[in-house]
């Protein structure tokens, strides 16, 4: 047994789960201890599992083994069993999913050119982005959170997802474009991206 | 050319998947190995003791087997534990006094670490019941073990041991037996509690 395997296995993992958990949702108490714990856990438990051949890279195999300890500790702390139970009730406290006194048909429209964010150039600015969107991430129901987690993070596909969480496909898209819409709906109107924008706006217009 | 003139909108409907979301959400969720850096010093140093302490547990988890169920005060059965997983004595580390005393108030620790280190429970409590009637009654072991001596299996020795142990017991003071019990219930809490 080396001790340093154990310590450097830890000390790499813990701060990578540390902020993968603050990124999810959880506060920064939650995330230090949680992270602590799992890691521990992992590296005593269930590092010996991983097999190669199956799972892809040992650090890609860690992190999954992480996600899903974190989510098991989420669904502890909420007094319903499934991920779907958990989209409906913390959906009620969560992101409004459209603006209740808007018909559907009625779209929403903002003076904005979000397609400039495309290809924004990531100055010191880009990172009030970041804050901007996994703050309203963070808000989002559990199961839509570990989906846009999972999909944009883990660049898992919708099947691989669907797989990890023990749900169909179909429902792994809906939890997915419900997400988006309300990530949609307030990122628009965040201050933060509009104002990213009018400066790279300014900026194009001056090299113009 | 852009127009300076020209006001672009965004038009969201209930079944928009605007490019631009996506390009934001991949770009500020990806997991970015310089945030690593964002981390406080104090949590490094918290994640080393805790890799520490994992090695610590790891090692007397594989002296578990070797060593099996002996009738002891659970602090000397650790030190026995540890004395057979090579370690000069029970690392700080592991969240205990040196040498290890089992009161109440830590009686929780005590707890977390048996489990960790995959000891069961029903051994755990008696060895804490031995630990008391040691302190009570300078003989009790002795006669403890006399009462085991025959007994062959271990489920065996733990049905004389208790036996043997509830007649000592039922000596106890109101306040020994009372102390008892709530390091006893503590333990079972712990047992029940993450990780």
């Amino acid at each position: 047994m080396d001790e340093e395997a154990f310590v450097e296995f830890v000390e790499y993992f813990g701060p990578v789960f540390r902020n993968n958990f603050r990124r999810w949702g959880s506060t920064e108490a939650e995330a230090e201890e949680w992270a602590e714990d799992i890691a521990v856990d992992i590296v005593l438990d269930k590092a010996h599992k991983y097999e190669k051949k199956e799972k892809g890279s040992f650090k890609a195999w860690v992190l999954t083994v992480a996600e899903n300890a974190w989510i098991d500790r989420k669904r502890r702390q909420l007094p319903v069993e499934s991920l779907d139970e958990i989209g409906q009730v913390a959906g009620e406290a969560g992101l409004p999913e459209w603006p209740e006194d808007r018909p559907e048909h009625q779209p929403l429209e903002f003076p904005v050119d979000f397609e400039l964010l495309e290809h924004a150039e990531p100055d010191e600015g880009f990172s009030e982005i970041r804050k901007a969107v996994r703050e309203a991430v963070a808000q989002l129901p559990l199961n839509q959170r570990t989906v846009i987690g999972r999909h944009y993070s883990g660049n898992l596909s919708f099947a691989e997802i669907a797989r990890t969480l023990d749900q169909r496909q179909g429902t792994v898209r809906m939890w997915h474009r419900r997400a988006k819409l309300k990530l949609a709906v307030v990122l628009a109107e965040d201050p933060r991206i509009k104002s990213f924008i009018e400066r790279n706006q300014n900026r194009v217009e001056e090299s113009v | 050319m852009t127009d300076r003139n020209q006001i672009s909108t965004f038009t969201l409907t209930p079944n928009s998947s605007p490019d631009w979301l996506d390009a934001v959400l991949r770009s500020s969720l990806a997991a970015s190995e310089n945030e690593a850096e964002e981390v406080s010093a104090e949590f490094r140093e918290r994640c080393r003791k805790a890799g520490q302490r994992a090695y610590y547990i790891a090692r007397l988890r594989a002296a578990m087997p070797l060593l099996g169920f002996l009738l002891l005060p659970f602090a000397d059965y650790l030190k026995r534990l540890a004395a057979l997983a090579g370690l000069p004595q029970i690392p700080e580390q592991l969240g205990l006094a040196n040498p290890p005393e089992l009161t109440l108030a830590s009686a929780r620790p005590f707890a977390h670490l048996a489990k960790q280190i995959g000891m069961n429970l029903q051994e755990v409590l008696i060895q804490v019941r031995v630990g008391v009637a040691c302190s009570v009654q300078a003989a009790a072991l002795q006669l403890i073990e006399a009462r085991c001596r025959s007994a062959g299996t271990t489920d065996n020795l733990l049905i004389e041991c208790e036996a043997e142990l509830r007649q000592i017991e039922s000596q106890y003071s109101p306040e020994v037996f009372r102390e008892l019990q709530q390091i006893q219930q503590e333990i079972r809490q712990a047992w029940n509690e993450q990780p």
